[in-house]
């Protein structure tokens, strides 16, 4: 096994956070636990605009908890708020959250403000022991440099395949939708299987078919559902990402390739399945940023999508699944190195 | 006492009906307020020490 990363200082902790979110938070809070020197779950929710300072706290402090090993916090601030009167933004918030914390057993050891300009510390005003910093001291720092080393990448959202097919995708995708029956399911199941074991198998016509096949409500649940291995009364729990045992996670990361495959075969108006699908998965890894714009993808390809409204929603209220309360459950990263 | 259910051709499933739609609006009966997406991804376990 390999050393684990050194971070030294604030730019090093500034720099992990992108690689672990997939993306540099703008507008948001994101509060990391300390489990003992070591760093332990990231957390990132949207600024509170508006929001009562105490019941915010309370939200944020209430997910933290999963991690029953943290002694302490760290807070980041995103935000370009106008600073010119009060040079800590969020302070009643900041102060909720310092109350909180310390009630839960996880001190906030220190908060750093970041903008689309500079970072700094975000409780010391005094720029001789605490300036401003440009935000290439987060870029050049050695954290990052060492992320970047063992093959991490702030990657960002991955936008859909555009459609690449002809004219006659549109009428063969709707010619493989399944009328419903029990061996439409099956014959569906079997080649969603098919794929996910061997995903070079994938031609345009298999694309079509699958496509099709998750025209149907029904069936693209089951298809959903098949990417986690599971027995048939546990359906509705790996739905919500409530799983017995460590999923295979390849095999999710596989799904998604094959997914995005899909889109290139697929044209407007009949995307949504997919969309959903690729925002369920991002959702099961602790995405919930990312999945929000798959859903909405899919809602402007299908107006009134309900699969798309519902889980929109899902994470619009704050809903996690289940599995990434749990590090032995829940999705991470597989560096090279 | 009441007469027991009856299944009848009118009960039966619709054709589009959706598992997970109806898991989903079940589960989103107890949910809490609009808070946005929540964001928790676990790191990976060599990135440990500060």
């Amino acid at each position: 096994m390999n050393d684990p990363i050194r971070f030294t200082g604030p730019a090093d902790i500034l720099a992990f956070i992108p690689h672990t979110l997939g993306q540099t938070p703008t507008e948001s809070f994101v509060a990391l636990t300390m489990q003992g020197n070591k760093l332990g779950a990231t957390l990132r929710v949207d600024a509170p605009f508006g929001q009562d300072p105490v019941g915010y706290a309370q939200t944020i402090v209430s997910y933290l908890t999963a991690d029953d090993a943290a002694t302490g916090s760290l807070l980041v601030i995103y935000t370009d708020e106008d600073t010119t009167e009060d040079p800590r933004p969020y302070s009643g918030h900041v102060e909720a959250l310092r109350t909180e914390l310390e009630t839960a057993g996880m001190p906030l050891q220190d908060a750093w403000l970041v903008t689309s300009e500079l970072w700094r510390n975000y409780h010391c005003m005094d720029t001789s022991c605490c300036p401003n910093q440009s935000l290439d001291a987060i870029t050049t720092s050695t954290g990052n440099a060492a992320l970047i080393y063992r093959g991490s990448a702030v990657t960002g959202f991955t936008a859909p395949a555009p459609f690449t097919g002809d004219e006659a995708a549109r009428e063969a995708i709707a010619a493989h939708k399944p009328d419903g029956w029990p061996e439409d399911l099956e014959a569906s199941r079997a080649a969603w299987a098919k794929v996910l074991d061997d995903p070079k198998s994938l031609t345009t016509q298999t694309a079509h078919q699958l496509a099709g096949a998750l025209q149907h409500p029904t069936v693209r649940d089951y298809m959903m559902g098949d990417i986690i291995t599971h027995a048939p009364d546990q359906f509705t729990s790996v739905m919500l990402g409530v799983f017995l045992t460590r999923p295979d996670w390849a095999r999710v990361d596989t799904a998604q390739e094959v997914a995005f495959e899909l889109m290139k075969a697929t044209p407007e108006g009949q995307r949504a399945p997919m969309l959903c699908l690729m925002g369920w998965l991002e959702w099961l890894k602790g995405k919930s940023s990312f999945a929000a714009r798959y859903f909405k993808l899919a809602l402007e390809d299908v107006d009134g999508y309900r699969l798309a409204e519902l889980l929109g929603e899902l994470v619009n209220r704050g809903l996690l699944a289940d599995c990434t309360r749990d590090p032995k459950k829940a999705y991470d990263r597989q560096l090279s190195r | 006492m009441a007469d027991p259910f009856r299944m009848t051709e009118d009960d039966t499933v619709a054709p589009d009906a959706s598992p997970l739609e109806d898991i989903l609006e079940l589960s989103l009966l107890t949910a809490g307020p609009i808070t946005g997406p929540v964001d928790r991804p676990v790191k990976d376990h060599r990135l440990d020490e500060q």
